[in-house]
């Protein structure tokens, strides 16, 4: 596939820390697709050119490094993971701001999102762009939310989030702020062996 | 032996804190036993949705020793 054409100086977050005792295994390896969940979302933004690519791992990480081709993303293990999402979100601010000192936008996405396509990201980052706005998510269920990007004057802020509150916050505080791109299909994510299920059926 | 304990989300709020020491005594020195501990300690249920994490490892099992930092979180917990 060929690569499409970005702004420039974004960097792409994966947030994978997360944990669910319903599933009974890692809910990044589950299988669609035939392949891992967070698998499926890792080849989705490789073929996307990106300044930095970062995985962040937390609950059950050494199992997924061995069993997830990782390519060009760089993975780092957030230790803090159990505090919840906002603890994988400051940890891939500053972890991308590390290799890139001067970045200007970072996209962030979720291991448990399977509708996520590279063609759904090329529209989240042309609205980035045309747009100008500081934050640009999805549309789904009435509301906007992963996958996101969030312009550098909102990192300090993405830095200060505590437990399990997550990119919404801020969507929330700058309503004013933000673009959105419709993603109906964005609510589906797998927590529970049920969710899993309607997934399977979704896709026949 | 000095255990810290984290508690997180629901369970934080069952247990009205979020992160304690406890120096065990009673022989405890398995995992499993330490939760049944903490379970009876705060009258915790387990539905068996309650996860438990050794040092940032999701495990039920295996040895517990002093130093350990154990995590009682909710089903869904982390990100």
């Amino acid at each position: 596939m060929s690569e499409y054409n970005l702004p420039e100086n974004v960097g792409a977050v994966i947030l994978a820390g997360g944990s669910s005792s319903r599933l009974g295994q890692p809910k990044q390896l589950i299988k669609y697709r035939n392949k891992p969940l967070l698998q499926n979302i890792i080849d989705h933004i490789q073929v996307l050119s990106f300044t930095s690519k970062v995985l962040i791992l937390g609950a059950h990480a050494e199992e997924i490094k061995k069993k997830i081709n990782t390519g060009e993303f760089k993975v780092f293990i957030n230790e803090e993971w159990e505090e919840g999402i906002a603890s994988s979100i400051r940890k891939g601010v500053r972890y991308s701001l590390k290799i890139t000192p001067d970045l200007e936008h970072i996209l962030f996405l979720l291991s448990d999102q399977p509708f996520v396509t590279s063609e759904l990201i090329q529209k989240l980052l042309d609205t980035h762009k045309k747009q100008g706005k500081t934050i640009t998510g999805c549309r789904y269920d009435n509301t906007v939310g992963v996958p996101v990007i969030f312009n550098k004057n909102m990192f300090q802020e993405l830095c200060h989030l505590k437990g399990d509150r997550g990119a919404k916050v801020l969507i929330k505080k700058y309503p004013d702020k933000v673009a959105a791109v419709s993603f109906d299909l964005g609510s589906v994510d797998i927590d529970e062996p049920e969710d899993y299920s309607k997934l399977l059926k979704l896709n026949n | 032996m000095e255990i810290k304990v984290k508690y997180f989300g629901s369970i934080a709020e069952e247990t009205g804190k979020a992160e304690e020491t406890i120096s065990l005594q009673n022989g405890i020195s398995e995992v499993q036993e330490f939760i049944a501990f903490i379970f009876k300690k705060y009258g915790l249920i387990d539905e068996g949705t309650v996860q438990v994490a050794v040092n940032q490892v999701i495990q039920t099992e295996g040895r517990i020793q002093y130093g350990d930092e154990v995590a009682f979180l909710p089903p869904y917990a982390g990100g």
